[in-house]
């Protein structure tokens, strides 16, 4: 469960449906760990959703991960400027 | 079990899932018997709200049989009928006890905007939704009713969202006795936020759309109409409307996805605003000074253009926000016991869960004079 950084506290009941995952999962917690307030946290999440469905395209057609991480160099480096301009 | 499985913008498939299990002590297990699809589903589904994830099955708005409970529940028993309003609210927080249920600080550690909603994202929480032929329900001891021996489940579907939201927005209207009330957008929302004017007393009531068999069915309910398309300038032909001083009230029951601006679409389409914001800045400029503008259509984060400086100057009193729907449903029950909501009568479609993709596909393009899909699942 990712958690936003604003929250006081965790909250007594959450939801357990789809726990994040690969580079889309890597690209949801930096955005969890950018305020609400700022753009780039929403703006993240959003690039992670797009990933999130070219990752499980790529998976469901048997594309060996290597290949999966290589297609997706070019997304790392936009987040990573992303993340970093904080 | 069967369930609607999102696998990225307008596309969806349904699959075999894990059954859901209880999880907290305060969990039912809920087997769905109707489930609808709700206009800010379709937000979802074209993949407009942040942390949709694929997999992620929709659905807030739902009656089922309840099929299992955690031990802490004691209202709520095996074989017990149930409608489920889309907030989850545990009752007794900060917001719960202001009757603010949609801001619930119990069940949503993924954000400070609102609290915990079925099968809306994980921004809202990262529950699974109720299209599905079972659901997990937390904190049913505080948001579901028990639906009545004398009622249908389709008699009280809609007081899981729309009916609530469409009344909740004519209440932040604080609409008076012979107002005007403008309405923009004619989906189920907006065509129950015009019913709840009336209700509460407006004396005149104009809708505002560009699909002609929702405005006729607007009509049908003694509602004045203006088909935006057929206007060179809406905001004008209200003003001409209301005495050149604009209307009392305005609604923007539409939210992002609005048609009628294509700069606002542009932006939207690029991701430099958050969706299109056209029928808000409509609400705004063709409310009266010192009038009310009341939103309960969907916005997303970050931001969005708004004409701000134009409600500032004319003093607009702006309400907004989601439902808080467990506050509403017991005074709209006796509404639909009484006869004064027909609820039922917007279904246009009722479909098998199996169907679930072209019924969105339908709704979404407002085919076939779609004005709410139902979808049955196979264990109902």
């Amino acid at each position: 469960m990712l958690v936003q950084r604003d929250t006081l506290r965790p909250t007594p009941v959450f939801g357990t449906a789809q726990p994040p995952r690969g580079l889309s999962g890597a690209l949801r917690r930096r955005a969890y760990a950018i305020p609400e307030h700022h753009a780039r946290h929403w703006a993240l999440l959003l690039l992670a959703d797009r990933v999130d469905v070219v990752e499980t395209w790529m998976r469901e057609q048997g594309t060996r991960p290597a290949t999966v991480a290589a297609a997706l160099g070019g997304v790392i480096l936009v987040a990573a400027w992303l993340a970093r301009r904080r | 079990m069967r369930a609607v499985s999102y696998r990225g913008p307008s596309r969806l498939r349904v699959i075999d899932k894990p059954e859901p299990r209880v999880e907290d002590p305060g969990d039912a297990i809920v087997r769905v018997t109707r489930t609808a699809i709700c206009g800010s589903d379709l937000h979802l589904y074209h993949g407009y709200v942040p942390d949709t994830r694929v997999g992620a099955t929709f659905g807030h708005e739902f009656t089922g049989v309840v099929t299992e409970v955690g031990f802490a529940v004691e209202g709520l028993a095996p074989g017990d009928r149930i409608v489920v309003p889309f907030n989850i609210a545990c009752g007794h927080c900060f917001f719960c006890a202001r009757e603010l249920y949609s801001a619930c600080e119990s069940s949503n550690p993924h954000s400070d905007l609102m609290g915990g909603v079925f099968g809306y994202s994980h921004t809202t929480g990262g529950y699974e939704g109720g299209q599905a032929e079972y659901v997990r329900v937390p904190f049913a001891d505080v948001g579901p009713m028990k639906i009545p021996d004398d009622m249908t489940d389709e008699d009280v579907l809609f007081l899981s969202d729309i009916l609530p939201t469409g009344y909740q927005a004519a209440e932040m209207g604080d609409i008076e006795r012979g107002d005007t009330v403008v309405v923009f957008g004619c989906g189920p929302v907006g065509l129950f936020a015009q019913l709840s004017a009336r209700l509460l007393g407006a004396r005149r009531i104009i809708a505002v759309d560009d699909v002609e068999y929702r405005l006729e069915f607007a009509r049908r309910h003694r509602v004045e109409t203006v088909n935006f398309a057929e206007v060179d300038d809406v905001v004008a032909r209200l003003k001409e409307m209301t005495d050149g001083r604009g209307a009392d009230v305005c609604i923007d029951a539409v939210g992002l996805e609005a048609s009628g601006s294509i700069a606002h679409r542009l932006l939207g389409a690029t991701m430099l605003q958050a969706g299109a914001a056209t029928a808000l800045g409509w609400a705004i400029d063709a409310a009266r000074r010192g009038g009310r503008v009341s939103v309960v259509g969907v916005y997303g984060p970050p931001w969005n253009l708004v004409p701000i400086g134009t409600a500032m100057n004319k003093g607009l009193t702006l309400r907004m926000g989601q439902c808080n729907v467990k506050r509403y449903m017991p005074r709209l029950l006796e509404h639909i016991r009484d006869g004064r909501i027909a609820a039922t009568q917007i279904i246009t479609h009722r479909l098998p869960l199996e169907a679930a993709p072209d019924a969105y596909a339908l709704f979404a393009r407002k085919q076939d004079e779609c004005i709410k899909c139902v979808l049955l699942p196979e264990a109902a």
